[in-house]
């Protein structure tokens, strides 16, 4: 992917191709009290993770708690922060959870989504009629597999990762991407909900 | 995103008001105290040595665990007495008539083949 696709994407994936040594310097800085790193970490993975949210819980508003879960619980466990190894994948599991606790404390698994899950990239109105009708497929998904297939396609991790990520074995990450996929190519043929 | 159902689509992002929120409550928890002290977790999860030697402790008791259970079904033998294990002769087992697969599968008779000790009188029911 070059630069300039990068750049024209936004954030999200900008923070997907940030070097990780720059992250774990901001955790650094973050359990020694430097309340500016959480304004860098924020900058850098609040998109991406968000996005995350957003998918595994169907609500924006939602997705907003979550996001500052996660940066609350990243102070209060401030004293672990340095030995943390992979930033990304920390956060990205961390937003993983926060997103389950806040689901279970509601007593839902899921319900009915009435958020846009995808916006078009460049102002096009086809784009945004696709996008809307991509969200609605989407909202038909479980959980779950939205999720696996947000974090296979936009966050760019390999199965294993994905399998990390959300505490399955890479074998249920790979099969819920395929279920999801399979499922939203039936949805487009038969141009209805999956 | 080229080859994937998402191409020229993004998630949205999150909305600008949420950043301040963000960071007002990254601010509060900073300035409140961290998470109560668990030391033997935090030892754990910031020290190597502090792993392996849990790792260690952990094998260790496993490896006493099977050796004691091991050793708590091993027949216990008194000191100056040996029995001499011996399947029933085939004859026997005819006269008897053990069925074979039976016989294959009952535990070994134990016959006292040493002489009784000097100065012991054998059981009556032996004489």
């Amino acid at each position: 992917m070059s630069v300039a696709t990068q750049l024209e994407a936004g954030p999200l994936l900008l923070a997907g191709a940030a070097g990780p040594d720059v992250a774990e310097e901001c955790l650094r800085r973050l359990a020694a009290g430097d309340q500016a790193a959480a304004g860098e970490l924020y900058d850098r993975f609040a998109g991406e993770l968000y996005g995350l949210a957003l998918w595994r819980c169907g609500s924006s508003a939602d997705a907003a708690d979550v996001v500052q879960t996660v940066f609350v619980r990243l102070l209060e466990r401030r004293r672990r922060l340095p030995a943390v190894r992979r930033p990304r994948a920390y956060l990205l599991r961390m937003t993983h959870r926060a997103a389950i606790d806040l689901l279970r404390r509601r007593g839902r698994r899921s319900e009915p989504l009435r958020e846009e899950l995808l916006a078009p990239v460049a102002t096009d109105p086809a784009r945004r009629l696709e996008a809307e009708r991509m969200s609605r497929r989407l909202a038909e998904l479980p959980p779950a597999q939205r999720e696996a297939l947000y974090l296979r396609y936009f966050a760019e991790l390999s199965y294993a990762e994905i399998g990390r990520v959300t505490g399955v074995p890479t074998f249920t990450a790979a099969s819920r991407c395929r279920l999801a996929l399979r499922r939203l190519r039936r949805a487009a043929a038969g141009g209805g909900s999956p | 995103m080229s080859g994937t159902p998402f191409e020229g689509l993004r998630p949205p992002g999150p909305p600008p008001a949420l950043r301040d929120r963000v960071l007002a409550a990254c601010s509060r928890a900073i300035t409140a105290p961290p998470e109560a002290d668990e030391t033997w977790v935090d030892r754990l999860w910031t020290s190597r040595t502090a792993r392996a030697a849990w790792l260690a402790t952990v094998l260790l008791l496993a490896a006493a665990n099977l050796l004691l259970v091991g050793a708590g079904t091993r027949p216990v033998r008194q000191a100056g007495w040996r029995p001499a294990v011996a399947r029933p002769a085939a004859g026997e087992e005819a006269l008897h008539g053990w069925p074979s697969r039976l016989g294959a599968r009952s535990p070994a008779r134990a016959t006292w083949s040493e002489p009784w000790p000097a100065g012991a009188r054998p059981p009556a029911e032996l004489e």
